[in-house]
């Protein structure tokens, strides 16, 4: 380029360049403190609108008062003095959104907390936004597979499903949600983990996880740590599903995790507290429930008339000491479409994942589920739900008919080949020939302690011997004669 | 952080009671008034309740009280010219800040007019990007 073009180049910029003078709206800080600011002023002023304190510090207006407006801070707010001047800005608190997202870790305002690049782009979703109408709706088709055997078999998942994953601390639900979103590889998922009021180092490990499984390439990390304040923590949640939002309306499919909600609760209860609306029971406020379905009501499944696409959502809730009655588990439950329990029990007798088959629940995802592994696991629950009644009396085997004793001892295998090891889903089409040949009595002569050596032998069998099969039932194909295949090639096995 | 009405709300009262009254009345109404005062724990508050006070009172006889933020001193045409075309009655401020380095800033209760040359270069600068 010439300098004379240079010229003409900034003289048209400079030419184009709008001189005006803007009337701005503004309010004085009456007072501020615990990551809030009430202010006098402001007008105009609407809910839920991003306001502009001195310093380049933000809030989100969240009450209107006769006299004064309630915000809270996002960020920094030590600076911020009593008659400071507070600018509208006549924007609805927004996130970024963008394609290049994906593989980023992000704070809830859509700023990059990885060092990485900023996030360049002119599109911005509303974090609050009405959830899909029922005529854009469809109902569950087709599923997410998380890999793990006792919930793809038992408590399967769909996609646009809200299955809540509930236990107390330290019962492996984060490890549940992580193995699911490595599971999804090659899936078409775009997953969104949300970690809410964490420790830095624990979100740290996870990433440093997703990124060496590689499934950061379909992964956004929202975080708002433990060390953020609580209005971060607040709205990370309604971030990560309005970045969801965005995948959704073009069409994809995205798994939206959030880890965990009894923090957002927590959060949003000192908000109150602190903005003095009065408390309820366990001092949250009057809206908690709304606060998690207005949440939750977004996942949804749309249908092809509304661009197809679909969100589903695993919200995680912590218990205290197994307490599912309390406020915000009950509340999240009553919401969600199922809940996976996980014990403290279990947990420590080795059953991981510590899944309680017996109560955990999927209300809609049996539709979503392969028709292989339909066929295989109503059997497999039949027999669960049998050895659970006479679990009881497994310590006096002896004395047992032969019947029930074969029932006992098949529910043992059966348990054991349920237990997995974390970081290491399974496809779907491993998971039906493992649970075929238990289901059938295939694994019955072998010690319950050698179920998981075996497991890996017959696996490794049927992938060099009968890989067709395979793929045939990862697509869903069963017939008789898949089925007489299968058997087939359990006999053969046992035979070696 | 004292629950309660704001300093607004007193100066409401106050101005509410002595609007009609004839001067001797007044001083009763006053004296009454600091005793309510008193009974509500608003004593520290009084400087700001008589600001309040003022500046309502102000506003309810149509005088506005507006800040006028100049760059330079003696900058009496624009100074001028700002008031003419503002309606009613105009009390003002004047703050020198050279920070600004030209044009003004008009600060009323609850708005800011910017039109001073900083703005403008930021807004300048901003569109570059």
């Amino acid at each position: 380029m010439s300098i004379n073009s240079i010229v003409e180049e900034l003289k048209k910029n400079i030419s184009s360049f709008e001189q005006s003078v803007e009337v701005e709206e503004i309010g004085h800080v009456i007072e501020v403190g615990d990551s809030i600011a009430r202010m006098s002023g402001l007008t105009k002023c609407q809910a839920n609108e991003m306001l502009e304190f001195p310093g380049g510090t933000y809030g989100v207006v969240l009450n209107l008062e006769e006299e004064v407006v309630g915000a809270i801070l996002l960020g920094e707010y030590k600076h911020i003095k009593e008659g400071d001047v507070v600018k509208r800005t006549g924007r609805i608190l927004s996130v970024p959104v963008a394609d290049n997202l994906i593989g980023r870790v992000v704070n809830p305002l859509g700023q990059v907390l990885d060092g990485g690049p900023k996030i360049k782009t002119t599109k911005f979703y509303p974090l609050e936004r009405i959830a899909p109408g029922v005529m854009t709706r469809e109902r569950v088709s087709q599923p997410v597979e998380t890999g793990i055997k006792a919930i793809d078999a038992m408590i399967p998942i769909g996609r646009g499903q809200r299955e809540l994953i509930i236990g107390d601390r330290q019962t492996g639900k984060t490890a549940l949600a992580i193995d699911t979103i490595i599971n999804q590889k090659g899936k078409n998922m775009i997953c969104v983990y949300v970690a809410i009021g964490q420790k830095e180092s624990k979100i740290a490990r996870i990433v440093a996880k997703l990124k060496e499984t590689g499934a950061m390439d379909y992964t956004i990390v929202v975080v708002a740590g433990a060390s953020d304040p609580a209005s971060l923590n607040y709205l990370a949640p309604y971030a990560g599903v309005a970045m969801g939002e965005y995948f959704m309306d073009q069409g994809k499919d995205v798994l939206c995790i959030y880890d965990d909600l009894s923090k957002q609760a927590w959060a949003y209860r000192e908000i109150s507290l602190l903005l003095r609306r009065p408390p309820g029971r366990e001092a949250y406020p009057g809206d908690v429930f709304y606060l998690h379905s207005r949440l939750l009501e977004r996942a949804c499944r749309r249908n092809k008339a509304h661009g197809g696409g679909s969100i589903t959502a695993l919200p995680i809730i912590e218990t205290q000491a197994g307490d599912v009655t309390a406020y915000i588990p009950t509340n999240v439950i009553s919401i969600t479409d199922g809940q996976i329990f996980l014990e403290t029990d279990l947990f420590y007798r080795g059953i991981r994942p510590a899944l309680n088959v017996g109560i955990s629940v999927s209300r809609v995802g049996g539709d979503a589920q392969i028709k292989p592994m339909k066929k295989v696991a109503g059997k497999l629950k039949l027999a669960m739900a049998q050895f659970r009644e006479l679990e009881a009396f497994a310590q006096m085997a002896s004395d047992l008919d032969p019947e029930t004793k074969k029932q006992i001892e098949r529910g043992q295998r059966i348990t054991e080949l349920l237990k997995q090891p974390q970081y290491q889903p399974m496809p779907v089409e491993q998971e039906v020939v493992v649970i075929y040949a238990v289901n059938n009595g295939y694994f019955d002569k072998f010690a319950v302690a050698e179920i998981a050596a075996v497991e890996k032998k017959f696996l490794s069998f049927a992938s060099a011997s009968r890989s067709s099969l395979l793929k045939k039932i990862s697509q869903g194909e069963w017939d008789e004669t898949i089925e007489s295949e299968l058997k087939e090639a359990c006999e053969e096995f046992i035979k070696q | 952080m004292a629950k309660g009405k704001s300093n607004k709300f007193y100066a409401k009262i106050l101005l509410e009671t002595v609007k009609d009254l004839k001067p001797a009345q007044i001083k009763i109404a006053v004296k009454n008034f600091a005793t309510f005062l008193i009974k509500e724990n608003k004593v520290k508050k009084i400087d700001q309740i008589i600001e309040e006070f003022e500046r309502y009172a102000k506003s309810s006889e149509g005088i506005q009280e507006v800040k006028i933020t100049l760059a330079k001193k003696g900058d009496l045409k624009t100074v001028e010219k700002i008031k003419n075309s503002l309606a009613g009655k105009i009390e003002e401020t004047i703050i020198i800040d050279e920070s600004i380095l030209g044009g003004f800033i008009l600060q009323t209760d609850d708005k800011i007019i910017d039109a001073s040359l900083k703005t403008q270069l930021l807004n300048l600068k901003q569109s570059f990007n």
